[in-house]
């Protein structure tokens, strides 16, 4: 229990270094801005100047389908939405890369292993592996959910999705937190060894994680309840990006309590493995 | 005296002819509008007394049916439906057409149906079996003697019902095989009407058409079972040797069906008069609140907008999902739901609970024939049913409003897949998708779209009107018409002939603002073929508005501004009054960018993208 609780303050005091959580959130927000691209197309077919266009801001999915979707097979929407989806998968990917790059410097500033760039650069190809072995137990996991649908029903179906679909993610967060922790470059390794750690620890692992989700949750429930109905379009768009940040905040707190509980299980050899040996001077030369 | 005479005579005259004319050009529908009926005809009757074997997967019974000849025509014979038939085989119109599925669900081929009359007689025991005939779900049965008009026959039948698994609407499934849906069941009169009897093969699309009558029936079977009938339990259960005995008797009504499982359990509530029972099963039991909720709601809904609900009770039964076949339908007094698996927060059930609530009055009040005109009865049930979610704040999808949908939007959707089908074709010169929309999402939003033009309250008194007027009829697209068209004292000829008889559209489109020193011009063109009028909201660069209705008969319209405000923003149909018009996107313009609505949207857009990489690409 005193071990959790270690793991849970340094895990906050961690995920406080604010600066590091920027590389990140800039990075998504860029993409997100360049994804605004329908705007220009709207603008080029004169559409910003359309006063249909706000009910199209102010509306939900039922303004959205009511407009857009009206069967007049506008080739312009038709490509625009398509390609928005498109390009939203493809900037997903890239997304996905940047997390891959940056976390590994968050991760190895953190256990002051190395500097944010260079671990940066160390871990991007581990951290890449990794996580396409994460989207492969992923996709594997919903085709056997979806098997599984036929048999115990939707709903239970959906749950255990949801459920499984946890379980990878916490166990990738520790794989990252080892490969760090323990200099694994071996994404299999990384996650073999993540999968050992979070079989022997389950209970502390389960615990930080829920409390992890709780925080998303309640983070969720903060939006509806508040933000969803604001008016103001000024304090909508910082709220939201507020929401972001925050939502991003919570993933870096998981890896950062990943890293410490990773981190408060190394064995005095592997603390020895990673202290250098000092340096032998010289001997000086008996005074003649 | 000569003059006064004269100019009398002159007077006589021309106020007869005045009556002679006004007779001639008063519209036609105050001639024709039927007194209104308070009791339904009993033109066909039916006391039964039949048995349910879960085991044999049968229903065996007798029947006495009374049938009164409702024609001015003598009557040579008579001709019964017997629509189990269409299940006997892979061979039959309606499998040949449905391919041996339906809405989805699929037959198994091991498990068809079947109905046989093992005894056709009169009272006296004249045998009519004999020299009846077969011809797929129809039985004609040659009269020893004419029935005279408004005569009466009774006649006894013994039949055997061997249900199918159920896959299109009724039969047997769920656990064990002890769930039972009995619908279109046993040997049934057809209608003549227009002096022909109404032979149509019962073809995949269609559903049904019937007279109405009393029903009183007497169901067996095994005490486990627990008997969902249509109209009202009459008397006390009565049990022997393991088996029960149910009475229930339903008046004014043109069909009985019931429902039969060990599991159902029940919960009941009172809408207004009546009372609602659930039959529900334990599986479904989280449903519970959103069935009885929905079904007391719009049976109260409907009894507001358009008439009492005429019956003391109304059964809901719950289908297991491995039945669902049997899910979604009406019959009177008596609908069957269903979840299909759904989550209770997806509205799925409210959404099929209040449609074929919706059917109480449309078709089981008026009687429509449901293969020739099917849009009459689908289609105001449906518009019934979306506007009644749409009045309740009931959305489908998810319990998150961005996650789902408005009924109407989902009818949108259906729609513009397909806009270009007629609503007024028989139910078979479509096929299934057409048959979709044509029948429900087109009239649907049609009917929406005629209650925002008209007015919301002049549309329900219209809708009640129509109903008053052909309650226990047989009314036909003509006689809504004719009704609709008196009660709003308007011509729907944009409705009927141009929406609901046409593939057209509706659809505006606005053309550009021309501010000039001697004034300012729009042109608004009708881009659709349907000709309903159409607000124009014109703001000026003063903040003044004016709205502006186009009744829309020729194609294109120049709205005209004086000058010294010059026009600033122009909105056709500015409260989406038009709910089925085919492309809003062209439907404003304004002579500035519209900067809030941008960054709203630019906003949105960004915050979209965050939260969907944020979701997917942080995993791990």
């Amino acid at each position: 229990m005193q071990r959790l609780q270690t793991v849970f303050t340094q895990g906050i005091q961690r995920a406080l270094r604010l600066r590091l959580l920027l590389p990140l959130y800039l990075t998504g927000l860029l993409l997100g801005l360049v994804q605004t691209w329908p705007l220009l197309y709207a603008a080029a077919d004169g559409m910003l100047n359309n006063p249909v266009m706000e009910d199209l801001a102010g509306g939900g999915s039922d303004a959205l389908l009511n407009l857009i979707l009206d069967g007049s097979y506008d080739v312009a929407v038709v490509v625009a939405v398509t390609g928005w989806l498109l390009t939203t998968l493809l900037l997903t990917l890239v997304f996905s890369l940047a997390y891959n790059f940056f976390s590994g410097g968050i991760l190895s500033v953190w256990t002051d292993v190395r500097s944010f760039w260079a671990g940066c650069r160390r871990n991007l190809l581990s951290f890449t592996g990794l996580g396409l072995i994460l989207v492969i137990l992923a996709a594997l996991t919903l085709v056997g959910v979806a098997l599984l649908g036929g048999l115990v029903g939707g709903t239970a179906s959906l749950i255990i999705a949801l459920l499984l679909l946890q379980v990878i993610n916490l166990v990738g967060e520790y794989a990252r937190a080892i490969g760090v922790v323990h200099d694994r470059r071996n994404p299999l390794v990384m996650f073999g060894m993540a999968v050992y750690f979070c079989r022997r620890h389950v209970g502390g692992v389960l615990a930080l994680a829920l409390l992890g989700l709780l925080l998303h949750g309640g983070l969720l429930l903060l939006y509806r309840g508040v933000l969803s109905g604001v008016d103001n379009l000024v304090v909508t768009i910082i709220g939201q990006q507020l929401f972001v940040l925050a939502w991003l905040w919570i993933k870096l707190l998981r890896l950062g309590w990943a890293t410490s509980y990773a981190q408060s299980f190394i064995s005095q050899a592997d603390a020895e493995r990673q202290t250098p040996p000092p340096v032998a001077l010289a001997e000086e030369p008996p005074m003649v | 005296m000569r003059y006064r005479s004269l100019l009398a005579g002159v007077l006589l005259v021309t106020v007869w002819q005045s009556n002679f004319l006004a007779a001639l050009f008063v519209p036609a529908v105050t001639l024709a509008q039927p007194t209104p009926l308070t009791d339904a005809p009993e033109v066909a009757s039916y006391q039964m007394e039949v048995e349910l074997d879960p085991a044999a997967k049968t229903v065996t019974g007798s029947e006495r049916i009374t049938y009164r000849n409702p024609a001015d025509d003598t009557l040579e014979e008579l001709w019964l439906r017997l629509y189990l038939k269409a299940f006997s085989s892979p061979d039959t119109v309606w499998m040949q057409e449905s391919g041996g599925s339906h809405r989805g669900f699929t037959t198994d081929e091991e498990s068809l149906g079947d109905i046989t009359v093992s005894a056709l007689a009169l009272p006296d025991g004249t045998d009519l079996l004999a020299g009846s005939t077969i011809s797929g779900t129809l039985m004609r049965v040659p009269l020893p003697a004419p029935l005279e008009p408004d005569a009466t026959i009774d006649l006894e039948v013994e039949w055997t019902s061997k249900l199918p698994r159920v896959f299109a609407r009724t039969g047997y499934g769920g656990r064990d095989d002890t769930f039972f849906m009995v619908g279109q069941w046993y040997p049934k009169m057809v209608v003549y009407a227009d002096g022909a009897w109404d032979t149509i093969p019962w073809h995949a699309n269609a559903e049904f058409f019937h007279d109405f009558g009393n029903y009183d029936v007497q169901i067996t079977a095994p005490s486990e079972y627990v008997v969902a009938g249509a109209g009202v339990p009459s008397g006390e259960p009565v049990e022997q040797d393991g088996r029960k005995t149910v009475r229930f008797i339903a008046e004014d009504v043109t069909d009985f069906a019931f429902a039969a499982s060990p599991d159902f359990e029940t919960r009941t509530a009172q809408a207004g008069d009546s009372q609602v029972v659930l039959y529900y099963l334990p599986e479904h039991a989280a449903a519970v609140d959103t069935y009885m909720d929905v079904a007391v709601g719009s049976l109260q809904a409907y009894s507001d907008w358009y008439g009492d609900y005429p019956h003391p009770r109304l059964s809901v039964v719950d289908v297991p999902d491995s039945a669902a076949g049997a899910g979604g339908m009406e019959y009177p007094t008596l609908i069957t739901g269903g979840t299909l698996g759904a989550p209770v927060d997806s509205g799925f059930v409210a959404l099929v609970v209040a449609h074929e609530i919706g059917h109480q009055w449309w078709p089981m009040q008026t009687a429509t024939h449901e293969g020739r005109e099917p849009w009459l009865d689908e289609g105001v049930t449906q518009y019934s049913g979306s506007r009644y979610m749409h009045a309740a704040g009931l959305r489908v999808g998810s319990g998150v409003d961005a996650l789902s949908l408005g009924a109407f939007a989902m009818d949108r959707a259906a729609y513009a897949a397909n806009p270009d089908v007629p609503s007024d074709l028989p139910a078979w010169e479509y096929d299934g998708f057409d048959y979709g929309v044509a029948a429900y999402s087109k009239p649907s939003l049609g009917l929406f779209t005629l209650e925002q033009v008209v007015g919301t309250e002049r549309f329900r008194q219209a809708m009640a009107d129509y109903l008053e007027t052909y309650r226990y009829r047989h009314p036909t697209s003509a006689d809504f018409r004719q009704s609709l068209e008196s009660s709003l004292d308007t011509d729907l000829d944009w409705f009927f002939d141009d929406f609901i008889g046409g593939a057209g559209v509706i659809d505006y489109a606005v053309g550009e603002i021309e501010n000039t020193p001697t004034g300012s011009t729009v042109t608004v063109t009708r881009t659709g073929e349907v000709r309903v009028p159409v607000e124009i909201r014109v703001t000026l660069a003063s903040g003044a508005q004016q709205m502006r209705t186009w009744e829309a008969r020729e194609g294109q319209t120049s709205l005209t501004f004086p000058p010294g405000d010059p026009v600033k923003q122009v909105k056709i149909d500015p409260e989406y009054k038009l709910a089925a018009e085919f492309d809003r996107m062209d439907n404003g313009i304004s002579t500035t960018v519209e900067v809030g609505p941008t960054t709203t949207l630019g906003g949105r857009l960004l915050f979209l993208f965050q939260a969907v990489v944020q979701t997917v690409g942080l995993f791990g």
